[in-house]
This record gives structure tokens, C-alpha cells and sequence, in this order.
């Protein structure tokens, strides 16, 4: 299997929300050149089906940040996709991008609210 | 449930019709198994249509005798007189035998609260009492409030798909062609039929790319109304509008006036203007819509009479008759659709959506001021009955930001933020906002919430942010991020006056609300939490909504212990098992779960039997590690038989309370059991029982001589057990253990099985290196048949030191070198480079050099630590590390984290600035982070030189390759830190003249 046929052929895509794939499919994104990774990533965000849109946005976060970067403007066109998920997933990244780009300021005294929330015992 | 226009009622009198028809006897329909294939029904029942709107009102009334009246009664109410009494009968009878489906339509239509409730209290007992038949209530999404609580199921009404929007528009331009043939469509001519199909492609052509050049239209299209809608706007003026109340406008001006022109049917007699006409609807509208006419408090429907006397009042004032109000109802009624008449003498807005519209224009149309203070009044801004018109109207106003200013700048701190809410819904009408900050301001409270207040500040929203901001406010996921961010953003004593309004909301029936209460606890200062939920907590952990009961549970842990033992106690001794809720509780006492008395005996009594759950498995693998002390005999097989237990989830659990309880002093019982495990048949019990043991103390592992079971396990034959046993091993031996366990290895080495694992342990202990014992077996291990041993041997060697280091270890691992094991390879390579590295001999350097032409990513890694360890500064040799920077992307894992660590053994500045560096965005990216990171910790001979160097590289890329200059910067700033350097201000000081008089595309300098 190439590397183009994970993202692309719609026999593997059904299986993006899998973990184990979604993390073969980082090891995969990891190893090839960056250039080569953001033409394809491009392209799946184009058009491509909802698996292989769902998967890139999945994985885009944990790839290098000038990879990452370089998607910023494809991964902003899908917060207004039709899909729910695909809509998150791309919030979430955008959050992340967002507050690395210096466009908005998280809150530092949270984190140590957070940290010293009771709560330990309840996740949620 | 559905959205405004998306169907409901058409599909509810679609399903009444079809088992209307079939019980009139229609042949098609009573097919065999027709029910099942079109309407998947069991059988055809008598439908009951039910417009709950008509008769809210009769149901909040009561009866002559004192109790509330039924759905049955109400509607026999509507029926004529003479009809009631039979009529009434038959419906009973046909109920009673469970034969009716019953069709309850829009329960969002119904005004008032009180309205609401009887009629939910009317439904409920109907399904109750009737449970026989079938019943169907619609409802808008916005409308359906705390919703029915009877065994309902939720469904929703789809979206239109792309396909069926195509299909739509086929089917409706062909009917409305149909629909212009004079006379009888039998006599029609083939040319004229030809004609007439070719004209309606055309038109369904022509919309379709209007649709496909609009995509703000598009969105609109997937409901069916507004498609139609769009449709017909499309038809008479073959262009569309932007927005949905441009869209409204064009419909309404089609339906009051075009329609009749277009068809050249001249019967509007009644002389008024389209304005006119308007203004006559704007007025109906906004009395029904307010409860001047028909139901108080706003409702759907209003008499003839009132409606006519209202007519009647304003026709003088526009120019006309008072007398003809009567005439042009009628002609209103025929000729525009807009209004119907719903029953006799009761006359009703076609869709409530047009009531909406005319009432939102009156609105806008009349005194500003006023009219806009009415809106905002609480009552309306929070309810569902009014928000459709808000919306509207504030898409209507020339500029909105006023109205969304002050919508959004609500004086009391509403916990929901429900104002900010509307705000934002009125930003997506695509209305105009001439005040720009107000768009921003409303943005950027709504990251705030969506953020949960994690976000406090924004440069300028993005518009696809903002789009997808307002589009994620309409979900669920609303309530309890604004419940969060209310409390978050609160200040101390703002807190504990919202603590309040939470405990408040977790008595209110919508469960959106009661989640986003229990999310929004932890968030509050504890004390404040414990004074209030005490008691209503524990009561929603039997909630029958999941969501709510898991969200109460995680709330438990944040309230007082006792309260937490209390509950698990009767929820224990209630169910009389090992309850997973009870459990849970359990866990969250913790070490106080010891201590209680009569939670420890209800345990051990209950622990006999298992369960057959996993997650009770689970759950009870946790909470041993806080009740092991007291367990009974039991409970403590019940937890080592988990070890082995089917499902990995358990076992992981029950390894981890393993290791904790040896970790602290564990009793005598528990520790026979674990050393009993190291006998298992099982690979993974063995491999959990050999970790959790390397956890003891010294004390213990010399009553039960731990260290020789341990190095028995180093035979064994599954690799993943013998290395856990060395691990624990070497665990121990940091514990006043070495000498045993060093004689336990010695005697391991003789055997061949366990070799690689002794030479690995026996490698941590200095002391015995140049016994020649140890030396022997080391030998025997590089000359060993096993990988694994050589690996081991290999990687041993090296910790020899030099002056032991002979020169048949040398020869040995020079060969080694070469070896087709990948490991083998770098570990020899490695060792070798530490052995020699004062005098490196040409033999070794070729090794090296080789290393790094490897076709293993390992073996290249090993090669760079080893040309480290020697230093390897001459200028081809560092060409070559410099070609594999290249060559390698960053993010792959042999990454720049081992060339920096070379890099900086090395002290390689020279070479950065010397060797011009050529290559693409990404290579220059990894170079010189590189480079930054190993010029920012080596120590500099000319710190100065570097910095200036630095600072003139960071002003050129920053025009190229603006994401390389932090690094620069970066490293300049560490440099300058260390050595005071006047050439690192003076650096600074261009930098910031250079970088700063351009924009730097959004990187952080900081």
C-alpha cells in the first residue's frame, strides 16, 4: 500500500476513525518529505471523501508546526463544512494554530485554576 | 422535530392521509404488506390529526366537574354540536382498541408556559391511557422546550440532499407548467407537450446553476419551504436575493401582487397597492403575533371577526372603504395563500414563518426607538415564540449594531448567556453592521464561551471563524460552556451568587440545562459548592437520561466524603451486589474507603460473588488498592483471579493496584499470592507479577528471597518476562541489595538461556568489572549465537572503560560492526567510539563513516553519537553529517535531537556560518534550529562574532523564511544572557528597526 492510498482510495478511508490507522497513517505522514505531505493533505482537504478529510484533520496537529502552518488556510475552510465532526476537528485545530500564531491569547492564570481543581478523581 | 419550513407538518399529513386513504379501502394501498414497505407501520390505523395550537387553550382550561380536560375532550370540543356526543364515542372506542395512530402537530406552536405544560400533562396521559396506538408529535427544535417526558422517540426531520434539492426542482418546474395549460391536459398538442417539457427543463436548468452561483442561498435550499420559497421567486424574477428576509420580501411581493399578473388573471378588484396590502398584513401579523387578536399571549389563529374589525379599523387610513374589509379578506384568502382559513370563521397565517416575517417588519417599519426597547424586553429576548422575529427584524434595520449592542450588553449576568447567544444568530442574518467593533465584540465573547474561557483576548476574528462560531452557538454544546465561562469568568464573590442560580438550574427539567450545571461545578470554589448541591447531586445519579446520570456521578467527586459513603452505601446495600455506580463511589473515597466500617463489610460480603460485567471488574481491580488492608480472604482470590482476566482493560487495572500495593508495605497473604504468580501459565501475569514486585522493600525481598525467583525468570522462554525480571532486579538493587543480586547474575551467566540478561544486569555493577569472570562471559556473549546476546554483549562492552578495554574486545566488536542484526550493528559501533575515544585509529574512522552511509536509520543515529564521542572534526567528515541534516526531514525521528547533541560535542560554530548552506524552506528550517540550539549551549570563544553573525542572518530570512528567524532570535537572546554582550543589544536594537518596520506575518518575537 503507497502512501497515496491511504489517503486517497476510498477502500482504506472508511477506517480513518480507527485508532490504530489514524496512527499508522501519522507514522506514514511523519516519514515522507514535507513538501510531499502538504500537496497531499491539500488535496484530501479539497475534495475528498469524509473519512480521508477526517483523518488529515486529525492528524495535521501532530505533524511538524511548519507543516502544520502551511495547511492553516485549507484547515479554516472546513469550519464551515457540512459535517459536525469534520466542523470540530477543524475548531480544534484551528484553536491550536491560532494560539501558536499569536491571533489569540489564552488565559494563563486558568491552568493553574485548573490545576488546583478538587476534581482529580472526575474526568469527564 | 425539525427546523421552521422543514416539513413536519406536511410529512405528519402525509402519513394521516396515506391511513386515511387505505382505511377508505384504496386498492394500491391495501396491497399486501404495503403498510410495512412504505410507512414501516405493523398494520393501517384510524389517523387522528390533532393541531395541539387549536386546542392549548381548551386544555389549560378545566372541566365543569374539577379535572383537567383530555386531548379527547378537547378536540370533541372543536367538532359541531350535533356531532359531539357520537363522535366522541367512537373516538373512546377505536382508542380503547388500540387501532389509531394519533398525529399531535406542532407542540412548539403553543404560546404560553402554562399552555405548554397542560398540554404535555395532555399527551402524557393520552400515551399512557391509549398506550395501545401509535402517536406522532411534531415539534420546531427551538420549541419543544423541556419536551415529553413519556417513552418517546427523537427523530428529525432531514435536510434536503443535494439530490433531492435537484429532484425538487425538476418536479416543481414541470408542475408549474402543468399547471399553465389552458384547458385539459388530454386535448394538449405533442408540439405544444414538447414545448412545454422543454421550457420546464430549461427553467430547472436555469435555477439550479443560480443555486450552484449563491451559496448563501444554497444553505437555505435545504429546507423545503425556503426551496420552495426560493422557487417561486426564482420563477417570477429569474434572480435570487442574499439573504432569508430579502427572500421573505420577494415571496411576499409575489404572492400579494405578481402572482395574478404573471397568470394575466386581473380579479384583484379591491384598488390597493402592494404597499397597502402590506401594511395589512404587517398590522394582522403583529397583533396575533402579540395577542392583541385571537390567543392571549400570541398564537397562530384569530376569528374572522376580529380579524375583519381589525381590517376594518386600519383601511380609512390607508385610503380606503372600512366597509370592503370584509370583501378583500376574502380576496386576501383566494388569491394570496398567504392567509388560510383554518376552519370555519378561524383565519391563520399560512406558515408560521409569514406571521413571523410581518410581524418583524411592522417592527422595523414603525418607530425605532420604541419598537426596539419592546424586543428587548426579557421576556421576548428569551423566548422561543419571539426569536424567529428578533432574527428577522434585526436583518431588517439598515445598520443593526445598535440593536445587537444592546442585546448583547445585557446589564444582568444571565448564567446561560442566552443574550449573547441571540447576538450571535443575529450576526449570522447576514444583517448589515455598520459599527465593526460590535461584530468583533459579539465574536470574540463567542470564542470566549466556546473556549470555556480559556481564550481571553483576539486580534480580528476571521470571518470563517466567526461563521463557525455562530453556526456551533445553535447546538447543545451551548449550555454547559456557558455555564462554564459564566462561572469562570465570574469574580470571587460573583461565584458564590451564581452558585445559586447553578443549584437552581439543576432542578429545572431540560436536560441540557441539568448537564451544563453538573459540568459547570468543579469550576466553582468548593466551598460554595458543598453549602448548596449537597442533596441534589446524589438524586440525579439515578437520572434516567445516561448523559445526566454519568455527569452527576463525576459531580460526586467534588462533594463531602461523607456525603459520597452515604450514597455508595445505599446504593450498595439497596441492590444488594457489586453495583457499578456503588463502586464508582467507592472510588472516589479513596483511602477513606478503609476506614468505613460499613462499606468494608457490605464489600467483603458482596465479593463472593463475580461479575459477569467488565466493568464492575474494573472497578473492583481499582478499589482494592484502597481496601486491601481489611479484605476478607474472598475479596482477595476475587482480585488475583483479575489478573488473568479475559478482558485487558481489568487486567491493566489490576496491575496497576498490584504495584501500588507492594509499593507500600503489603501483607504477608498478598505477597505469597503475587510470588505464586510468577509460576503462571499466562506470559503477561508473569511478566505484572516480576514489575510489581522489583516495587519492595529490602526487608521483604530477603524473608521471601525474591532475587533468586527473579533470575529464574531469566530463562524464560517469552523475551518480554525476562526483561521485566531484570528490570525489577535492577530496581532492587538500588536498595541496599546489589552484592546478592550481583552473585545471583554471576551464577545466571553460566547458563546459556539466561546470558543476555545477566550480562545486561551485570553490566550496572561496576564493582565486578576486572574480576575476569565478568570479562569471560562478555566474551562469550560477542561470540554468541544469539542476537540478543550479542546485542547486549555489544552495548556491555563499552561501559568497560579504556585501560580494561583489551585489544580482543576491540577486534571482537570491530566485527561486530558488520553484523546483520540492526542493534548489534549500533551498539558495537557506539562502544567502540567510547573505548578508543582519545586515539581513534583509521580503522575506526572508516567504521564511523560507514555508520553513517547505513541503510538503518538506527545504525546512522548510533554513528552520530559515536562521531561525537570522538570528536570528528575534519572537514569532509563534517560535510557528510551536514549532507544528512539535508537529507532528512525535520519530524522524522532521527530528527535534529541526536545532530544537536553531536553538534554540540563537536563545538562546531565555525562550521554554520562558514559552509553556505543552500536547500529549500524546510531543510534551512532544520539546520538552523540545529544550529540555534547548539550554538545556544556550547561555550563560545567569540561570543560577539556569533551574535552579529546571528543577528544579520535573522534580518535576511526574515524576508524569505520568516519561520526560521525565532530560532535566530532565540538564540542570540541565550547567548547574549550568558556573556552580557553589548553586540547582543546592539543586535537587538536592528533586529527590532529591521523586523518591525515590516509586517512579520503574525510570528511571535517575544
Amino acid at each position: 500500500m503507497t502512501h497515496e492510498a491511504i489517503f486517497m482510495s476510498p477502500m482504506y478511508v472508511w477506517q480513518a476513525q480507527r485508532l490504530d490507522f489514524g496512527y499508522a497513517a501519522l507514522l506514514v505522514s511523519k516519514s515522507l518529505p514535507p513538501r510531499e505531505v502538504i500537496g497531499l493533505f491539500r488535496t484530501v482537504l479539497e475534495d475528498n471523501s469524509y473519512g480521508a478529510r477526517l483523518l488529515v484533520l486529525q492528524i495535521v496537529g501532530a505533524l511538524n508546526a511548519s507543516v502544520t502552518s502551511e495547511l492553516y488556510p485549507s484547515v479554516m475552510k472546513h469550519l464551515t463544512d457540512e459535517e459536525e465532526q469534520i466542523r470540530t476537528a477543524a475548531w480544534k485545530l484551528v484553536q491550536a494554530l491560532s494560539v501558536n500564531r499569536g491571533l489569540w491569547e489564552t488565559d494563563p492564570s486558568l491552568y493553574q485554576q485548573e490545576s488546583t481543581e478538587i476534581v482529580s478523581v472526575g474526568k469527564e | 422535530m425539525g427546523a421552521p419550513g422543514a416539513g413536519k407538518t406536511t410529512l405528519l399529513q402525509y402519513v394521516g392521509l396515506a391511513y386515511a386513504k387505505a382505511c377508505a379501502g384504496e386498492k394500491r394501498l391495501r396491497e399486501r404488506k404495503c403498510h410495512k414497505r412504505r410507512l414501516s407501520a405493523t398494520k393501517w390505523r384510524l389517523p387522528i390529526f390533532v393541531p395541539l395550537g387549536t386546542i392549548a387553550k381548551r386544555l389549560a382550561e378545566t372541566l365543569p366537574d374539577g379535572r383537567p380536560p383530555s386531548i379527547v375532550d378537547a378536540v370533541s370540543q372543536t367538532l359541531p354540536p350535533d356531532l359531539e356526543g357520537d363522535i366522541r364515542s367512537f373516538f373512546v372506542d377505536r382508542l380503547k382498541k388500540g387501532r389509531c395512530v394519533v398525529l399531535l402537530d406542532g407542540l412548539d406552536e403553543v404560546p404560553t408556559d402554562e399552555e405548554f405544560r397542560a398540554v404535555v400533562r395532555a399527551i402524557e396521559s393520552l400515551a399512557v391511557a391509549y398506550h395501545k396506538n401509535q402517536f406522532i408529535v411534531t415539534s420546531r427544535i427551538a420549541g419543544w422546550r423541556t419536551g415529553i417526558q413519556a417513552d418517546f422517540r427523537l427523530t428529525y426531520v432531514s435536510d434536503l440532499t443535494d439530490d433531492q434539492v435537484e429532484f425538487f426542482v425538476d418536479t416543481w418546474c414541470s408542475a408549474v407548467e402543468l399547471n399553465s395549460v389552458v384547458g385539459s391536459i388530454k386535448d394538449e398538442s405533442e408540439t405544444d407537450r414538447t414545448n412545454r417539457e422543454r421550457r420546464a427543463h430549461g427553467r430547472a436548468a436555469q435555477l439550479k446553476t443560480a443555486l450552484g452561483e449563491n451559496p448563501g442561498i444554497r444553505q437555505l435550499a435545504t429546507n423545503p419551504m425556503l426551496l420552495s420559497i426560493i422557487a417561486l421567486v426564482h420563477h417570477s424574477r429569474t434572480s435570487l436575493p442574499q439573504d432569508r428576509s430579502k427572500l421573505y420580501a420577494d415571496c411576499s411581493k409575489i404572492l400579494l401582487e405578481q402572482w395574478d399578473i404573471v397568470r394575466g388573471l386581473r380579479v384583484d378588484d379591491t384598488d390597493l397597492k402592494f404597499d397597502q396590502k402590506e401594511a395589512i398584513m404587517r398590522r394582522l401579523a403583529y397583533a396575533m403575533h402579540t395577542g392583541e387578536i385571537g390567543t392571549v399571549g400570541g398564537g397562530r389563529e384569530a376569528t374572522r371577526g376580529e380579524v375583519e374589525k381589525l381590517v376594518s379599523e386600519l383601511l380609512p387610513l390607508l385610503g380606503g372603504q372600512s366597509a370592503s374589509a370584509s370583501h378583500l379578506l376574502q380576496i386576501l384568502i383566494e388569491r394570496s395563500g398567504l392567509i388560510i382559513e383554518r376552519r370555519r370563521d378561524v383565519l391563520s397565517f399560512a406558515h408560521l414563518t409569514f406571521q413571523e416575517y410581518f410581524a418583524a417588519r411592522y417592527l422595523s417599519r414603525g418607530d425605532r426607538d420604541e419598537y426596539r426597547d419592546f424586543l428587548l424586553q426579557p421576556e421576548r429576548v428569551c423566548s422561543d415564540w419571539w426569536r424567529e422575529t428578533i432574527l428577522l427584524y434585526s436583518g431588517m434595520l439598515n445598520d443593526s449594531s445598535e440593536f445587537i449592542r444592546r442585546l448583547h450588553e445585557s446589564p444582568v449576568l444571565d448564567l446561560t448567556r442566552m443574550r449573547t447567544r441571540l447576538s450571535g444568530w443575529c450576526l449570522g442574518e447576514a444583517v448589515q453592521i455598520k459599527q465593526e467593533q460590535v461584530r468583533q465584540q459579539v465574536a470574540e465573547d463567542l470564542l470566549r464561551i466556546r473556549s470555556r474561557w480559556s481564550i481571553t483576548k483576539a486580534a480580528v476574528l476571521q470571518p470563517e471563524v466567526i461563521t463557525y462560531l455562530i453556526r456551533w452557538s445553535k447546538g447543545e454544546e451551548w449550555y454547559p460552556n456557558a455555564i462554564i465561562s459564566s462561572v469562570r469568568g465570574a469574580s470571587a464573590v460573583g461565584q458564590i451568587a451564581l452558585m445559586a442560580e447553578v443549584a437552581h438550574m439543576l432542578e429545572n427539567p431540560r436536560i441540557e440545562l441539568i448537564a451544563g450545571a453538573l459540568k459547570a461545578l468543579p469550576s466553582l470554589p468548593p466551598s460554595a459548592v458543598k453549602a448548596n448541591v449537597d442533596t441534589i447531586v446524589p438524586t440525579l445519579l439515578h437520572h434516567k437520561n445516561p448523559e445526566v446520570s454519568r455527569l452527576a456521578l463525576y459531580a460526586m467527586g467534588i462533594l463531602d466524603k461523607s456525603i459520597v459513603a452515604k450514597t455508595a452505601i445505599k446504593i450498595l446495600s439497596d441492590e444488594y451486589s457489586l453495583d457499578l455506580l456503588g463502586l464508582r463511589l467507592c472510588r472516589y473515597l479513596g483511602k477513606e474507603l478503609a476506614n468505613d466500617e460499613r462499606l468494608v463489610t457490605l464489600l467483603n460480603e458482596l465479593s463472593t460473588q463475580p461479575s459477569p460485567d467488565w466493568r464492575v471488574r474494573e472497578e473492583i481491580a481499582r478499589i482494592f488498592t484502597f481496601i486491601y488492608p481489611r479484605a476478607s480472604e474472598a475479596f482477595v482470590q476475587l482480585f488475583f483471579a483479575l489478573l488473568s482476566d479475559s478482558d485487558p482493560d481489568v487486567r491493566r487495572e489490576a496491575n496497576r493496584s498490584l504495584t501500588a500495593i507492594l509499593r507500600v508495605k503489603p501483607s504477608d497473604v498478598i505477597l505469597v499470592n503475587t510470588i505464586s504468580l510468577l509460576k503462571h501459565q499466562d506470559p503477561q501475569v508473569r511478566r505484572a507479577a516480576a514489575a510489581a514486585l522489583g516495587e519492595l522493600d529490602r526487608e521483604a525481598v530477603v524473608r521471601h528471597q525474591i532475587v533468586a525467583q527473579l533470575a529464574q525468570l531469566f530463562a524464560d522462554k517469552e523475551r518480554l518476562v525476562s526483561v521485566a525480571a531484570a528490570a525489577a532486579l535492577q530496581k532492587l538493587s538500588q536498595n541496599n541489595l546489589a552484592s546478592e543480586i550481583a552473585s545471583v547474575c554471576t551464577a545466571a551467566l553460566e547458563n546459556p538461556e539466561k546470558s543476555s540478561c545477566a550480562i545486561r544486569m551485570l553490566s550496572h555493577f561496576k564493582t565486578l568489572h576486572g574480576t575476569g569472570m565478568f570479562e569471560q562471559c562478555l566474551l562469550r556473549g560477542l561470540e554468541s549465537r544469539n542476537a540478543q546476546t550479542r546485542r547486549e554483549a555489544a552495548a556491555a562492552a563499552g561501559e568497560l572503560g579504556k585501560e580494561r578495554a583489551q585489544q580482543l574486545f576491540i577486534s571482537k566488536l570491530l566485527e561486530l560492526a558488520q553484523d546483520r542484526d540492526k542493534h548489534v550493528r549500533a551498539n558495537a559501533i557506539v562502544s567502540l567510539a567510547s573505548l578508543q575515544s582519545d586515539d581513534p585509529t583509521p580503522q575506526l574512522l572508516s567504521i564511523v563513516e560507514a555508520g553513517l552511509n547505513d541503510r538503518n536509520d538506527y545504525v546512522i543515529t548510533a554513528a552520530c553519537r559515536a562521531a561525537g564521542l570522538l570528536r570528528i572534526r575534519a572537514a569532509d567528515f563534517v560535510g557528510k553529517l551536514l549532507e544528512i541534516l539535508r537529507r532528512k526531514p525535520p519530524g522524522f525521528h532521527l530528527g535534529p535531537r541526536a545532530l544537536i547533541f553531536m553538534f554540540r560535542r563537536l563545538r562546531f560554530e565555525h562550521y554554520f556560518f562558514s559552509s553556505s548552506f543552500e536547500g529549500d524552506e524546510f531543510e534551512q528550517h532544520n539546520y538552523w534550529k540545529a544550529a540555534a540550539a547548539t550554538l545556544s549551549t556550547i561555550k563560545l570563544p567569540d561570543p560577539e562574532l556569533v551574535i552579529s553573525e546571528l543577528g544579520a542572518m535573522a534580518v535576511q530570512m526574515e524576508s524569505g523564511s520568516p519561520l526560521i528567524v525565532p530560532y535566530l532570535v532565540g538564540a542570540i537572546a541565550s547567548i547574549g544572557s550568558r556573556h552580557t554582550s553589548m553586540a547582543a543589544s546592539r543586535s537587538f536594537l536592528t533586529l527590532r528597526s529591521g523586523l518591525v518596520s515590516r509586517a512579520n506575518g503574525g510570528i511571535p518575537l517575544n
